[in-house]
């Protein structure tokens, strides 16, 4: 149909394949979320952590001869440096985790409720795509972000550390690999979904970043008021840890890690449980909440 | 033609009541108009025919494919402009437009070019790197069409498409909407409340009451049928000109308090006949009507109670 004949004609071209169709609600999520400039520099920030925890890695490494040397190295490295060991990668992965979450909470409301607050469902769904494809095209944008923030960067300072201290490292520690894949996954799958429901839920932009906020601080210190006022007998065990999502994870990544282990007493399996828990009620808001027309009842 | 949607008993019901009963019927107009009061079960009908509500029993086939399993297919055929809003406020329209139609399944560049002509023909050209949430009501709705023919469907919904329009933007969409359906590409359902706006683009009509279709008419066979019942005003001696009315088959009948005299002809006799009738007995027709609101007639005498 060109312009100058203006009329109208069908299309009988080739059509597209199907399996990543939900791709395209991605692609142009990705455009409008680069389209705000400060949510572009706040990504750009994400990446300075890893960076500098590169440094760190390198420099505990090429300084390691001239310390071996003078003296200045001892059992957890360089004396003076920051020691290269499981706290150190849970640090990282805990500054990450964070970062992922707030940039979550920034962008996963903008990406859902422009759609809900003008009724854009219906034009969708008349389309080609089905709802699950809907939620999966929204959330993969979230996914592609955050992984370039928490485990591809994670993998890569692992690696670092195992090229610059060889396999024995690798071999001794490969766990923290699998715990920065697994734990980074888990947290950015259940933060996503969790903030896309909250968003379809609340429907206002605004108030769905407030609320991802809100549930995320305050659910911290009700859990410190939780753990002061359950007793203490027989074993001191401090639930209210479970409803701070961040601790949680991090729970989650010393359980694989068999790293740290003074987490309130608190089996790791409980926080995997209440990870999942967070992702299965995501999904059923999603399923209730996503759809092409309101029923009234 | 083959009919293009096939109802077969199709009942759908809505938070626990039954909305649509037991629709039949093979449709095969250019373009359908949709009618019924409030709450009769239009627009639930259109949104079913899109696959948004699973039919409680029956099924419905839309260009020989069925809701209730091929719904993904049909969706390629189907372009949709919804009754409400529909749009995401901070995209521009060519962003839109070109989104959607790459969710229906073209390719980027075909979708772009396509996304950009047909912004063009619906006369958004000029706005179309504005944001959506920057148009007025007219230009929303006339970028919603835009979305709905942008993949160049073959059968196009339209549920209200001239609500909230001013007369000039009504009669523009009323326009693109004859264009559309008068290139023979595509098929068009419209819903509305106006008559006036499905008597001017529909060929056929359903009239939904109650979830059940009262009535269902191709409106150029009303309209040949109504031109044959004429109301007439005449001077001079009138009775030798109906009997030779009479004669050549007229159906005659003289309303002596309006001063009117009411005839059906036959199909065999024009409008044309009757002037030479007049001519020859030396009688003159001051005034000839035939009922031109056919529309109006047919909905209210579907909306009767006895109906």
């Amino acid at each position: 149909m060109a312009v100058y004949k203006q009329t109208y004609k069908r299309y009988q071209g080739e059509l597209t394949g199907e399996r990543w169709r939900f791709a395209i609600l991605a692609r142009y999520s990705l455009l409008s979320i680069l389209d705000s400039r400060l949510l572009a520099g706040f990504y750009t920030l994400c990446f300075v952590p890893p960076v500098l925890a590169a440094g760190l890695i390198y420099l505990n490494h090429s300084t390691r001869a001239v310390a071996e040397l003078s003296g200045a190295y001892g059992q957890d490295g360089v004396i003076g440096l920051v020691p290269i060991n499981n706290l150190f990668f849970h640090m990282v992965f805990r500054i990450q985790a964070f970062l992922a979450f707030m940039l979550v909470t920034f962008v996963a409301p903008s990406t859902v409720t422009s759609d809900i607050s003008n009724n854009a469902f219906p034009v969708y769904f008349s389309k080609p795509i089905s709802r699950q494809e809907y939620v999966c095209g929204r959330i993969a944008v979230l996914l592609a972000l955050t992984s370039l923030i928490t485990w591809i960067p994670g993998l890569i300072l692992v690696a670092l550390q195992a090229d610059m201290d060889g396999t024995q490292w690798l071999i001794a520690n490969y766990r923290i690999a699998i715990a920065f894949l697994l734990s980074s996954w888990l947290w950015i799958i259940t933060t996503s979904l969790f903030a896309i429901a909250l968003s379809v839920w609340l429907r206002w932009k605004s108030v769905a970043t407030g609320a991802m906020l809100g549930i995320f601080f305050a659910g911290a210190g009700l859990g410190e008021m939780l753990n002061t006022v359950l007793p203490v007998f027989p074993v001191p065990v401090q639930w209210g840890l479970l409803l701070n999502l961040s601790t949680v994870i991090a729970m989650i990544f010393d359980w694989i890690t068999e790293g740290v282990t003074n987490r309130g007493a608190v089996p790791g399996w409980t926080a995997l449980t209440v990870m999942l828990l967070v992702a299965l009620g995501s999904i059923g808001v999603l399923y209730r909440r996503v759809r092409p027309s309101d029923v009234v009842s | 033609m083959a009919s293009f949607i096939e109802l077969d008993e199709l009942s759908v019901d809505l938070a626990g009541r039954r909305i649509l009963r037991d629709l039949r019927g093979q449709y095969d107009g250019r373009a359908i108009g949709l009618l019924g009061p409030n709450g009769a079960g239009k627009t639930t009908l259109l949104q079913t025919l899109l696959g948004f509500h699973r039919p409680a029993s029956g099924t419905v086939r839309i260009f020989g494919l069925d809701v209730r399993h091929d719904i993904r297919k049909i969706r390629y055929l189907l372009g949709y402009m919804p009754e409400s809003d529909a749009y995401v406020a901070n995209m521009t329209a060519i962003r839109f437009v070109r989104m959607m139609a790459e969710l229906s399944g073209l390719p980027r560049r075909a979708a772009m070019e396509r996304a950009h002509e047909t912004l063009f023909y619906v006369g958004l050209g000029e706005a179309r790197y504005r944001k959506l949430g920057t148009y007025s009501l007219g230009m929303r709705q006339l970028a919603k069409l835009a979305i709905a023919i942008a993949h160049g469907p073959g059968l196009v919904i339209l549920d209200e498409p001239t609500n909230g329009l001013d007369p000039p933007g009504r009669e523009r969409m009323l326009r693109l909407v004859r264009e559309i359906r008068d290139t023979g590409e595509v098929r068009l359902i419209i819903s509305s409340h106006l008559l006036r706006d499905i008597e001017e683009c529909c060929d056929e009509v359903m009239i939904l009451k109650d979830g059940v279709i009262a009535t269902y008419c191709n409106l150029d066979d009303e309209r040949r049928t109504n031109r044959k019942f004429l109301h007439l005003e005449t001077d001079g001696d009138e009775v030798p000109f109906l009997e030779a009315a009479v004669r050549m088959g007229c159906e005659v009948a003289i309303d002596r308090r309006n001063q009117r005299i009411k005839m059906i002809m036959p199909e065999s006799v024009k409008i044309r006949n009757l002037y030479e009738l007049a001519l020859a007995h030396e009688v003159e027709i001051r005034r000839l009507d035939y009922k031109r609101d056919s529309l109006q007639d047919i909905f209210l005498k579907a909306m009767s109670p006895e109906k």
